[in-house]
């Protein structure tokens, strides 16, 4: 087992990030092309 | 006068039946059962109309405070689930979601499932393309829910000749097993 | 000069089957344990059938083919592929078993759905089916996500140089750690990880939506590895739709979209070098190319008008759209709703995006990202190299854990991969228009099965034509290896037929 996979807790704090902040831009584009297209 | 009148309501009736057999395939009438895959083919001819369903509830009653989820199928399995021996038509199932209020839901005693065959119920109410309430979810709004026949628990019989075919690979592979081990010895 | 395989050579790869066949019936163990759990005693049958069967194929290749030598790159191309094939087939006999299958080959196509985390479905009445049943559907994509051929590893090769061959050749080349061994249990570890923590999230979610415990510890279970390995399985035939529930969507897009990034991802994250979620080519290719598919799709929402609010442009659009980019499969629609309430744009941005698909060495299926990243930047350094003066030599990199710099033969073999996916996903559109369908309905599905995704527009049912099931069983495979161990396995075929015998050199 790898040894230095000790502070994999913080690992998935980072993914978990990286998804909800592709996710926040995904929303911010669809709510702007929502409104341009009103 | 009396010709006049008679006139005027056989017209009327006569109209009425023009009316009712030119429209017989366009419109439907609401309180008449709605197979459930004419739904998810026309959901825009059903959007905001109200619709009766009737069918066999699956899976969970999942009570969220007032109201309820059931899911409602009413494929062929419906009838006679695959467990019960019912024939393989080429789908897997029709369901529709229903939300109810939860004192309907309760008195439901099985949910379908590999177990069971689930309560019939009938079911009236709005059905949405895309449900505003429910991020754009598709279901029906229930303002009547009725368990029309309760379920039955699926007996399932033990099937033997799957028995026998284990009993007769285990002995296949006993002596597979030892086999190799001869192999190995001799081979040391 | 091709030489013909020698029978020593044929002996090799059966005895490497053997032992993936061996792998096979082992973790049957597992639908078995919750079958008799569950007191199913029929589907217990089933799967002691499976196992026996699997345990006997296994002792006879054992008993007969046993070989000296150790395996080459090519036996474990070989191996790879045709693995896949023979564990489809041992792997179908509890499926076929339960009676929910017209047939053995819908068993198959449902198999390979699985292995390959695709997702497409042939099984009638789901919602009528064993818990024994759905765990050994939903173990399929998760063990088929780690790849079979990482478990056969892991436990049944150690020490062996032949298997880092078989591990290459089943499409995951990136080498973590030195030692393969220890890459195969990387990998594990960092999924069991996630599979403690995604489940819990979702048993949470799923009591506080009113579902019973027993139901929702299982369906947590299930639906994380349906998620997570990408493979859009659902116990229920409504899919996740039969949850109506927000934070479910968003727990299994969460988990789909981190089980679509590359492992080595994964690792470099997880041990300290933290700016590789920034800088990775795949990560930054999948925001720009969700980013210019979700600008398609809200088009497409706007102009059709069934799906208005935001949340609804949220929860129908960008969580199916994340699932088809993913190439994972949920879905919160009905097949028919992608054609009927999503519209052409929206349909078309879809398609798209699993054509796209998800990162290398990862879950996922369709071109990768990587290989976007390679073309994209490539294609930019010819531009910049028009512009040049003709002396100039420009070169591009790419920063993928480490920088590489994109060479002759690494654009090369990313431009073989591309064409032989936009070969078969075209081949699949233009059968499905042969046999009736619509060209929208027919690319979706086709696209959907060869880049590994499983959503469906209609297309797959069981009463699909036999030689569309074929067919399609030949993309998710082909799709799942990337083409490499497929070509192997048709060199093997031409070697046998056409190659010299080894003593005609004489």
């Amino acid at each position: 087992m790898p040894r230095k996979v000790g502070k994999y807790g913080f690992g998935i704090v980072i993914e978990v990030a990286a998804v909800v902040g592709i996710s926040l831009l995904a929303l911010l584009l669809m709510f702007i092309v929502k409104a341009i297209m009103a | 006068m009396r010709k006049a009148a008679a006139l005027v309501l056989l017209s009327t009736l006569f109209l009425l039946a023009l009316a009712g057999t030119l429209s017989a395939s366009v419109a439907f009438t609401p309180g008449e059962r709605v197979p459930i895959t004419d739904l998810i083919e026309n959901m825009k001819k059903f959007d905001g109309k109200v619709v009766t369903i009737q069918g066999q509830v699956v899976g969970d009653g999942m009570v969220r405070g007032a109201f309820a989820w059931v899911t409602v199928d009413d494929d062929p399995f419906s009838n006679k689930s695959v467990e019960e021996g019912g024939a393989l038509v080429g789908m897997s199932n029709i369901s529709m979601s229903v939300w109810a209020p939860s004192p309907d839901v309760e008195p439901i005693r099985y949910y379908g499932g590999y177990k069971n065959q689930g309560d019939t119920v009938r079911v009236t109410g709005v059905f949405h393309r895309a449900c505003p309430e429910h991020g754009g979810d598709t279901d029906i709004h229930a303002t009547s829910f009725a368990v029309l026949r309760p379920g039955h628990g699926i007996v399932h019989s033990i099937q033997y000749p799957k028995l026998i075919a284990v009993i007769l690979l285990s002995a296949v592979i006993a002596l597979l097993w030892y086999a190799l081990k001869v192999r190995r010895k001799s081979a040391a | 000069m091709i030489f013909r395989p020698t029978s020593k050579d044929l002996k090799l790869i059966a005895w490497g089957i053997g032992r993936v066949i061996l792998g096979v019936g082992l973790i049957m163990a597992i639908p078995l344990t919750v079958a008799i759990a569950s007191t199913e005693w029929n589907t217990v049958l089933d799967f002691l059938v499976g196992m026996t069967a699997c345990f006997t194929f296994w002792l006879i290749t054992e008993n007969t083919c046993k070989v000296d030598r150790d395996l080459t790159w090519f036996h474990g191309l070989v191996v790879a592929s045709l693995g896949w094939l023979v564990a489809m087939g041992f792997g179908a006999l509890p499926h076929f078993l339960s009676g929910h299958f017209k047939s053995y080959l819908d068993a198959c196509f449902d198999l390979m759905s699985g292995y390959t985390t695709t997702g497409l479905i042939l099984i009638q009445d789901l919602d009528h089916a064993s818990n024994g049943l759905n765990m050994w559907r939903h173990l399929l994509t998760y063990a088929g996500g780690q790849g079979i051929i990482v478990i056969a590893l892991t436990f049944l090769f150690a020490g062996s140089a032949g298997a880092f061959k078989i591990y290459a050749s089943e499409g995951k080349e990136e080498k973590l750690l030195p030692n393969v061994i220890r890459t195969a249990r990387a990998i594990w570890m960092i999924s069991l990880t996630y599979l403690v923590i995604g489940s819990t999230f979702l048993f949470m979610f799923l009591m506080k939506d009113g579902m019973a415990a027993g139901r929702g510890f299982l369906h947590s279970v299930w639906l994380f590895m349906g998620a997570w390995s990408t493979g859009g399985f659902a116990p229920m035939n409504l899919n996740l739709l039969y949850y109506h529930s927000f934070a479910i969507e968003i727990i299994t897009l969460v988990i789909f979209v981190i089980g679509s990034f590359n492992f080595a991802l994964h690792y470099a994250v997880w041990t300290g070098k933290r700016s590789e979620i920034v800088k990775n080519i795949e990560v930054r290719s999948f925001t720009i190319t969700m980013m210019i598919t979700t600008f398609m799709l809200s088009i497409g929402f706007s102009k059709f008008g069934v799906y208005n609010s935001l949340t609804e442009f949220f929860r129908k659009g960008f969580y199916n759209l994340a699932s088809g980019h993913t190439t994972t499969g949920n879905s919160t629609v009905y097949a028919t709703s992608f054609y009927k309430e999503f519209g052409f744009i929206a349909m078309w941005a879809i398609i798209l995006a699993m054509a796209i698909g998800a990162s290398a060495c990862s879950t996922g299926g369709g071109f990768k990202g990587l290989r976007m990243g390679i073309f994209t930047k490539s294609l930019w350094g010819d531009i910049k190299g028009l512009v040049s003066p003709e002396s100039a030599v420009v070169r591009e990199k790419i920063h993928h854990v480490k920088d590489i710099w994109i060479d002759e033969s690494l654009l090369k073999g990313t431009m073989l991969v591309l064409i032989s996916y936009m070969v078969i996903y075209g081949v699949g559109g233009l059968l499905g228009i042969m046999y009736g369908y619509s060209p929208s309905v027919s690319f979706f599905d086709a696209v959907s099965a060869g880049s590994n995704t499983g959503l469906s527009a209609g297309l797959t049912t069981p009463l699909m034509p036999s030689l569309l099931k074929v067919y399609y069983i030949f993309m998710m495979w082909a799709g799942r290896l990337e083409f490499m161990s497929v070509f192997a396995l048709f060199g093997l075929g031409i070697a046998i037929v056409r190659g010299r015998k080894v003593g005609a050199l004489r």
